[in-house]
């Protein structure tokens, strides 16, 4: 590739300008909410939740205890719960989650001022001290509260079922806190903990950031669950399988990858320190003395120094008709790899681009140090946004790079979709992936290159020469970035018949930072209301669509309405915040 | 915490006096010295007969079989550990004799209102119609599934082995 060639002058300020809008976008869209990604704080969960209850209870026309009941049921998923409810039909709907509304109440309380019996304790009560639930089951105030407390110290919370015989009905949480509260607030807290977590741990689009210790943050993920996203604490994850962020891999492949990193990693080390490979069988060697001639157990003897096969005859010096002091790439390529060494090929290079990464995170104290000498100095463009913004790009891409080679290593090899591809497709398929892949690492390496330059010590003119290098491969190794992506998603996992991978998309600007969830104004107000007894109904609608056309306006995707259909997981729609237009102008020609 | 546990029973006891199935035993344990001890109970569940008029009974009319039930002081909150004799011929019923059945599991079935009369009124019903989806010992159930005729003699067998005690 020839790099100077593609920028003429004319094309130049676009570039940069281009360049410069993409970051200074970057800026814009981690502070505002517009992403699908959000944060929820121990503060926000409340408001979280109530969002997601307050759509129900409009929907369906019922309490909020049921409304809560009916999602818990059916893991906090709007969609699937009003497909049931439009297949099943509301009654059916209710009676499977545990709702049991009665109509009529005939309970002893409400017409006599006898004394009532209750079928737990068998004693006779005050007709002020039972409380009848919605199923239509009345017992004494001590018995269900003994009964709760058994069952939140039992870790029951979330389906506290009614006392009666064959009844199925979930308790009305109200009732629970109320006689729970009572006699142990303590009891009461932790249920109210557990009926608040159930929107984290029993959701399929929330989950608890993984960061060591927790930061006690949990993610909501509006969109596809195939996707990396940065909690506010900075922990960076796969949303999908909650491990560190790892696409181009497939959560499938890197889980496969750390396990066998760890399995092999003494053996690698080992062997490839003190073994080569046989050129004949191609078993590992170990040289256990004498001179650079070795011979395998197979009877090949070849050379210590290169690998290369050769003749019996040699000096301690030298082996007849054998020169390897010269370099040359051909034998590297001529030996064949058993498992272990294909392993070693795909580990090292993974590994090395990890090391570059370590190495260049020090570059940016040493390139801010840079930034501020020539600062300095009165140039006419004080402007050094590109380095850093050269640094991050660097950044990305080389752990891009990095994951990309355990992904070659499943993609190409027998463990998984040995029955998926033909050798020969196999290979045409290996080579077109490859070359994409050996494009991205020398522009990488040349953006490296670059960033290390000492620019502080370069004249004006030539530190524009050098800003116009570092834009210019910046821009290149993002497209090669997202062009890489872009094979493995439609090329190479899409055609797959036996197995569905899926990966979390290309991100330009990086891996997506989770935006906190607004705590709307009425939530304290709301918070309250759970704790009595509401029965207003219009005075909540009011306050619900207050918050429902924010929340609207900052989700398009989660309408509350049917879901027409779901995109299929395979084929997934491509939605990142990639600007095409802007980077289009910088295509070579 | 007071249980309620000994009250309730108590009251449970009173009205199995009053009132209970025809041919079932249910009492609190006596010792020796004459204390009872509530929270044990010895019953006597009969095999139940056909339907009336006489329709034939089942393989398990005849038989008096002996259950203990076990009350901790969590009931009823929780459920009582209800037991046959060790070794007891029935694909619901453990080696040790445990008895399984979802109302005398507290993560399903079981329910506080439920009573004694119920239990053992429900473990009857059981004798008869076991339910292969929840095999609990091996004999009985491989029989049950691939010997019907073998399974039948058994418990025909074991009927006699616990005639009425008199």
């Amino acid at each position: 590739m020839d790099d100077e060639e593609y920028l003429s002058s004319a094309e130049e300020e676009e570039d940069c300008e281009a360049l410069d809008g993409i970051e200074s976008e970057d800026q814009r869209c981690t502070s505002t909410s517009l992403s699908s990604t959000k944060v929820i704080t121990r503060e926000s969960l409340l408001a979280a939740q109530q969002e997601d209850l307050r759509k129900v209870m409009d929907l369906l026309t019922v309490r909020e205890q049921h409304a809560r009941t009916l999602l818990i049921y059916h893991r906090w998923d709007i969609d699937r719960l009003l497909a049931a409810f439009v297949e099943k039909g509301k009654e059916r709907l209710f009676s499977e989650a545990g709702v049991t509304i009665v109509e009529c109440r005939n309970s002893p309380s409400s017409w006599s001022s006898s004394p009532v019996m209750c079928q737990i304790c068998m004693e006779e009560v005050q007709p002020n001290l039972v409380t009848t639930m919605d199923c239509g089951h009345c017992f004494c105030n001590d018995c269900w509260t003994e009964h709760f407390i058994i069952k939140i110290n039992d870790g029951q919370s979330k389906r506290v079922r009614c006392m009666a015989h064959k009844c199925n009905a979930i308790c009305d949480e109200d009732v629970v806190r109320k006689l729970v509260g009572r006699k142990h607030p303590d009891i009461a807290d932790r249920f109210e903990r557990f009926l608040l977590e159930s929107y984290i741990e029993d959701n399929k689009k929330v989950k608890w950031c993984p960061s060591v210790p927790h930061c006690g943050n949990a993610i909501r993920v509006d969109g596809d669950a195939y996707c990396e996203v940065e909690c506010t604490c900075g922990k960076q994850f796969c949303f999908n399988c909650s491990l560190e962020a790892h696409s181009p891999c497939s959560c499938r492949m890197w889980d496969l990858w750390v396990k066998k990193c760890e399995d092999e990693s003494e053996t690698v080390n080992w062997m490839s320190a003190n073994t080569k490979p046989c050129p004949k069988c191609h078993k590992p060697v170990e040289k256990n003395g004498g001179c650079n001639l070795v011979s395998c157990l197979c009877g090949q003897p070849f050379c210590w120094l290169c690998g290369g096969a050769t003749g019996r005859e040699h000096t301690w010096s030298s082996i007849a008709g054998h020169s390897c002091g010269r370099y040359k790439e051909e034998d590297k390529a001529k030996r064949a790899e058993t498992d272990l060494y294909r392993y070693m090929h795909y580990y090292n290079r993974f590994k090395g681009h990890m090391d570059s990464l370590k190495l260049e995170t020090k570059l940016r104290a040493s390139i801010q140090e840079k930034v501020s000498i020539v600062e300095s100095m009165n140039f006419a463009n004080k402007d050094y946004s590109w380095v850093i913004n050269g640094l991050y790009r660097l950044f990305r891409s080389r752990r891009v790079l990095s994951y990309s080679y355990p992904f070659a290593f499943y993609m190409f090899g027998d463990d998984l979709f040995n029955d998926d591809m033909t050798e020969k497709t196999r290979e045409m398929k290996k080579n077109l992936f490859e070359d994409q892949q050996q494009q991205l690492e020398s522009h990488v390496e040349k953006l490296s290159g670059l960033l290390e330059e000492k620019f502080d010590e370069f004249t004006e003119e030539k530190i524009m020469e050098l800003r116009m290098h570092v834009i210019n491969f910046s821009v290149t190794v993002d497209r090669l970035c997202f062009k890489m992506y872009e094979c493995i998603e439609n090329d190479l996992l899409a055609p797959l018949q036996h197995a569905i991978h899926n990966i979390a998309p290309y991100k330009s600007k990086g891996i997506e930072k989770a935006s906190e969830l607004p705590i709307f104004q009425d939530t304290s107000a709301s918070l309250k209301s759970t704790k009595t007894h509401r029965t207003d109904r219009s005075l909540l609608q009011a306050s619900t669509t207050n918050e429902k056309r924010e929340s609207d306006s900052s989700q398009p995707s989660s309408s509350g309405q049917f879901p027409a259909s779901s995109p299929s997981p395979r084929k997934r729609a491509r939605k990142d915040g990639r600007r095409d237009t802007l980077i289009d102008l910088n295509l070579p020609a | 915490m007071s249980g309620i546990a000994r009250g309730r029973l108590a009251e449970e006891r009173k009205s199995w006096r009053k009132n209970h199935p025809h041919g079932f035993v249910a009492k609190p344990e006596t010792a020796t010295d004459g204390t009872v001890n509530l929270m044990v109970w010895q019953c006597t569940i009969p095999g139940k007969a056909g339907g009336y008029p006489t329709s034939g009974g089942t393989d398990w009319e005849g038989g008096y079989f002996p259950l203990t039930l076990h009350f901790s002081e969590d009931y009823p909150s929780k459920p009582p550990k209800c037991k046959f004799p060790q070794g007891f011929f029935h694909p619901n019923v453990y080696p040790s004799g445990t008895v399984c059945l979802s109302i005398l599991n507290e993560d399903s079935g079981w329910r506080p209102a439920i009573t004694v009369k119920q239990i053992l009124v429900g473990i009857q019903d059981l004798l008869d119609s076991p339910n292969p989806a929840d095999p609990a010992q091996t004999d009985g159930y491989q029989l049950f599934i691939q010997e019907p005729a073998e399974y039948k003699r058994r418990v025909k067998q074991q009927a006699k082995q616990y005639p009425p005690l008199v």
